[in-house]
């Protein structure tokens, strides 16, 4: 599997659960950007190599948020092309998912689909 | 008013009679309320030692405040909802008399089943807590990130947490949190006013509470993080959420400066 390199100016797509929609403040929460448990990664993908809508497993529940790499690079953050037989877009964000950054992270990111169905 | 030492009852681990029709029996720190007829009474009162209950026609728990005590079952009903901890468990006194065996399965709370309480806490809360009860019917991957199921004891804290914010005095100041499953098997509680976001994480296991403070001042913002290692430190960051200054609540860790 070719890897890509990522440049700062690339879009990197985030699953997000319709659970993590706050209807009130029309936000996601920032419980959306937290590493896999025991890891240091928080797993992405590279938007270019996939659609919205694919990084939603076409599944109605989820949602997806876009950010740029050079912005989480700017906050301490590693961020490599990861791919894998199953998902060749997906890609990394390594390094403390603080609370303060996630709270950025919500701010910094477009949400570029939207879930359409309930979660629970 | 008279009360059953929880300790002794744990002890001999006899059933406990009522003089009616409801039984009372304990196995470890658990009581479970039986139906002998189909007699009813009232159950509740706010004046007496907690017991957690096992509503035995669901083996869902049900939190209340009994006095198993008393023959006729004194009932000192709170104006609203209460809670206080016992064994580290929450229990929860309903301001509404619970007459029959179906209204006290009714009120169960439970968390691996249907949630559903009783209409007496203020109406705007009811969502939150029912929101958090359907957390524990989230399977493992429920993001297809790998997330684990919502730990119990998580569910648990996060019951205590709201019930102690429906028993803090500025309550209604406080806007309704945002609550969020996290992929550790924790919950998120968020709260979001004008430039003011307060976060508080509760760990799986470890009853760990941390929180996250930000707040826009004149030159900039400001956030501390951190533990928070007391009852005292959690009503500090609820007080300066609802009218104090992050200068409130700066002594407690501060990890962005200005």
């Amino acid at each position: 599997m070719k890897v890509e390199l990522i440049l700062d100016v690339d879009d990197l797509h985030r699953r997000v659960p319709e659970i993590y929609f706050n209807e009130e403040t029309g936000k996601i929460s920032t419980a959306a950007f937290q590493n896999t448990t025991g890891t240091d990664d928080m797993s992405v993908d590279l938007g270019r190599l996939t659609t919205p809508q694919k990084t939603a497993l076409n599944d109605p529940k989820f949602g997806v948020a876009s950010f740029k790499a050079g912005f989480a690079r700017k906050n301490d953050q590693k961020v490599f092309h990861d791919p894998i037989a199953e998902n060749l877009a997906h890609s990394n964000v390594r390094g403390k998912k603080t609370s303060s950054f996630r709270k950025k992270l919500v701010a910094e990111s477009i949400l570029i689909l939207r879930p359409t169905e309930k979660f629970l | 008013m008279d009360f059953v030492d929880l300790n002794d009852i744990c002890e001999n681990r006899d059933p406990w009679t009522f003089p009616n029709d409801w039984r009372w029996c304990v196995s470890d720190r658990h009581f479970h309320l039986e139906q002998i007829s189909a007699q009813s009474y009232t159950i509740a009162n706010s004046s007496a030692q907690p017991f957690k209950f096992i509503d035995n026609s669901s083996m869902a728990a049900v939190f209340l405040i009994g006095s198993p005590t008393s023959s006729s079952i004194q009932v000192v009903l709170p104006e609203r909802p209460w809670s206080v901890d016992y064994f580290d468990q929450q229990a929860i006194a309903f301001s509404e008399k619970i007459s029959s065996y179906n209204e006290l399965t009714s009120v169960r709370a439970s968390w691996d089943r249907e949630l559903v309480f009783t209409q007496t806490e203020p109406k705007r809360f009811q969502g939150v807590f029912e929101r958090v009860g359907h957390f524990s019917k989230l399977k493992a991957n429920w993001d297809h990130y790998g997330a684990k199921p919502i730990d119990d004891t998580s569910v648990d804290q996060a019951l205590s947490i709201l019930n102690r914010l429906l028993g803090w005095k500025e309550e209604s100041r406080m806007p309704v949190p945002f609550v969020a499953p996290l992929p550790t098997g924790g919950i998120q509680f968020e709260w979001e006013k004008e430039t003011r976001f307060l976060e508080l994480s509760i760990a799986p296991d470890s009853r760990t509470l941390g929180f996250f403070a930000t707040d826009s001042i004149d030159d900039g913002d400001i956030s501390i993080e951190g533990l928070i290692r007391s009852e005292e430190e959690l009503i500090q960051l609820l007080s300066w959420f609802v009218k104090g200054t992050i200068e409130d609540v700066v002594h407690l860790r501060v990890v962005g400066g200005r």
